[in-house]
């Protein structure tokens, strides 16, 4: 299949004028794996096939899907932490692939990453204080009284204590953990961070109030995300638009309220089904979707056509399906989807226009019946 | 599960008492265990015999009195006096000093340029890795003390060159663990999260890479002390390191050996218990300083 020609998606989404901050066009990540035979070399993994997505300054971008779909790394793909294998990685219209390893680290002050084990993740050898100081020291920010009054008062923006700077990590909780882990990518007020899973490990409670901070200092500090996750509930609070990923590859781009209402493809619409949800609101709109069946999709032998036929409950066995991989369209207006007959899960289902899960965060239902496009022949 | 975003409680302020530091953390070690207080008590009082004696003792080690030859101890000479009419309670006292220093030398000189190896080959990783493990595995293919004095004759019989051989030998087993160490440490996620943030690769080395390192290289040391020890005095009893006159322990004890067996024990003796109490005092100190810095028992994956 050839690769995505063109913008990338979502790139004219609303103001398609806006340079977006992030852009990817048709990354690709191998890993070589070891022990493979020796005369033929090592086999190389896909991990990441043809992905390209913008993020747009400002806004959540949300990556969901199953584990081991290459939401991680393509996190890392997104700020080079990672080399890529194709393709290329575009920050405020700057290529990081042709940046030298000193301009890259000097770019890094504006991208900040938060990580998924806010223990693992933290030294445990240094205090609160000199965790968050270190940016400032890599990035030579000011004298060391201000550094130190920057990362304190940060501290303090996430809710720690002075009183807390001097410990060091194990003297905290999971969720404190966390705030140190915030607080430390952004106290060099970035413009973009990625946020891998960053409450994943955390109690419900404790999710949430993150989620709150984070949604705060995003208004305050007027940051852009790209949000990790693979919980959909998270995703569906926390993003303005959303990105389904399966096996490495973008199944499915649109915002949040086209995603979790009007599900186009059906990897999501089964995703979405699979979403424990209480029983009272949201039993009757998920109940009527399939389920999903089988396992996640090997990366190491990709089939010539979908990824997901053979999980899939409308393409399996079709051959378009089993021959020719789709490729992102655009049914409708900010709304991109990598299928065949985008729209046929949700249809021929009859998913109802119920109320989603959690009426607190999206009062507003789309009502006005969607286009849905049946045909996936380009 | 959305909720206002609260504070999670804090726990109460102040040092936390792991926070009181590893030297604290020692001290206590030191204090309620029985193990470890003995074999200190016992490097305190050979450290004190070491440098305190020269202060207050009148003999030299070195003074020749031939008239007051081969005396068994007395009063005025507590270990008796050598074939020379030397006090032997005064070399003894110089061989100690001569024996922790130099050991003291070798550790620190093998843990340095065993480490910077180590650490260079675990962070680089590729081509210099490569090479320069297989030239410790080389080193490695020598019985140690083979190879320590065949650098020794090499390069002239002598206190000098003798723990420049000990050193040497080492060298790699420092390299492999700390390189071990780098391979291990690199992978952890605040490694990935310092570069994710910017830093250079020699600011991660030096701020997160070594300072992990370093609890696993103390123990390495603790245990290469006590050895040092005994190569050396090894080295000079096969007449390979320190020469006479030197007071070196092994030294001492060749000389005297000859002596034991016409009656005159003390002048081997005195210099042999020394060695054998300072030995067992730091390999025991060695043990528990790796279950004090490693209870996770780490070592055993060395």
């Amino acid at each position: 299949m050839s690769k995505q020609a063109g913008p990338a998606p979502g790139s004219a989404l609303t103001n398609g004028s806006d340079l977006p901050i992030l852009q990817a066009g048709g990354i690709e990540k191998s890993f070589k794996v070891r022990g493979g035979d020796r005369l033929r070399g090592n086999p190389e993994v896909k991990v990441l096939d043809d992905i390209s997505l913008s993020v747009k300054r400002g806004e959540s971008l949300g990556l969901v899907g199953e584990s081991g779909c290459g939401k991680s790394t393509l996190a890392r793909c997104l700020l080079r932490l990672l080399d890529l294998s194709d393709g290329s990685v575009k920050f405020d219209g700057t290529d990081l692939q042709s940046l030298g390893a000193k301009q890259l680290r000097a770019l890094r002050r504006r991208m900040q990453f938060v990580f998924q084990d806010p223990y693992a993740s933290l030294d445990p050898r240094m205090s609160a204080l000199q965790i968050v100081e270190e940016p400032l020291q890599i990035h030579e920010v000011g004298d060391a009284e201000e550094r130190r009054q920057k990362a304190l008062e940060m501290l303090v923006e996430v809710g720690l204590t002075k009183a807390q700077a001097k410990r060091r990590p194990h003297a905290f909780s999971g969720g404190q953990r966390q705030r140190i882990g915030i607080a430390r990518a952004f106290v060099l007020h970035p413009e973009l961070v990625i946020l891998d899973e960053p409450v994943s490990a955390l109690d419900v409670s404790v999710q949430a109030q993150v989620l709150n901070l984070l949604r705060r200092l995003q208004k305050e500090l007027g940051l852009t995300y790209v949000f990790i996750t693979h919980d959909l509930a998270v995703a569906e609070y926390f993003c303005d638009r959303v990105a389904v990923l399966y096996v490495g590859q973008v199944m499915e781009i649109a915002d949040r309220r086209a995603l979790f209402h009007q599900p186009l493809h059906p990897y999501s619409v089964s995703l979405l089904s699979v979403v424990p949800v209480p029983a009272a609101g949201g039993r009757k709109r998920r109940a009527s979707r399939p389920p999903l069946i089988g396992e996640v999709g090997s990366v190491v032998e990709r089939p010539a056509g979908c990824p997901f036929e053979p999980r899939c409950p409308v393409g399996r066995g079709k051959d378009i399906c089993k021959g020719q991989r789709p490729a992102l369209t655009k049914p409708a207006e900010g709304h991109w989807v990598a299928c065949h007959f985008p729209g046929e899960a949700t249809a021929a289902r009859g998913v109802a226009e119920t109320p989603a899960s959690n009426p607190k965060t999206s009062p507003q239902i789309d009502q006005s019946p969607r286009q849905l496009h049946e045909g996936g022949e380009q | 599960m959305i909720g206002d975003e609260g504070i999670t409680p804090a726990l109460p302020d102040g040092p936390s008492p792991r926070e009181a530091g590893r030297a604290g953390r020692i001290a206590k070690a030191i204090r309620s265990d029985r193990q470890l207080l003995i074999p200190v008590a016992v490097l305190v009082l050979i450290l004190l015999f070491a440098f305190l004696v020269p202060t207050f003792w009148p003999e030299s080690p070195s003074k020749q009195d031939l008239i007051s030859a081969l005396q068994p101890p007395s009063g005025s000479h507590p270990m008796g006096t050598d074939q020379l009419g030397r006090d032997v309670l005064a070399r003894v006292s110089e061989g100690a000093r001569i024996s922790l220093v130099v050991a003291l030398l070798v550790t620190l000189g093998g843990a340095v340029v065993g480490g910077v190896i180590g650490l260079f080959a675990g962070t680089l990783g590729g081509a210099p890795d490569g090479i320069a493990m297989r030239v410790m595995d080389a080193i490695l293919a020598f019985p140690p003390l083979i190879l320590a004095m065949a650098v020794t004759v090499g390069l002239g019989v002598g206190l000098s060159t003798a723990a420049l051989g000990i050193a040497l030998v080492s060298v790699p087993w420092y390299a492999r663990l700390l390189r071990s160490e780098a391979l291990r440490i690199r992978s952890l996620p605040f490694v990935e999260a310092a570069h994710a943030m910017g830093a250079t690769k020699s600011r991660i080395i030096a701020r997160h890479v070594v300072p992990h390192c370093m609890p696993v290289l103390a123990i390495q040391m603790a245990a290469a002390f006590g050895y040092a020890i005994l190569a050396l005095a090894g080295l000079s009893f096969i007449g390979l390191g320190a020469q006479v006159p030197t007071p070196e322990w092994g030294a001492m004890i060749t000389e005297g050996q000859q002596f034991t067996l016409t009656g005159q024990w003390w002048i081997a003796i005195f210099p042999g218990f020394f060695l054998l109490i300072t030995v067992t005092a730091t390999s025991m100190v060695a043990d528990c300083i790796r279950d004090i810095l490693d209870p996770r028992g780490s070592y055993a994956r060395i």
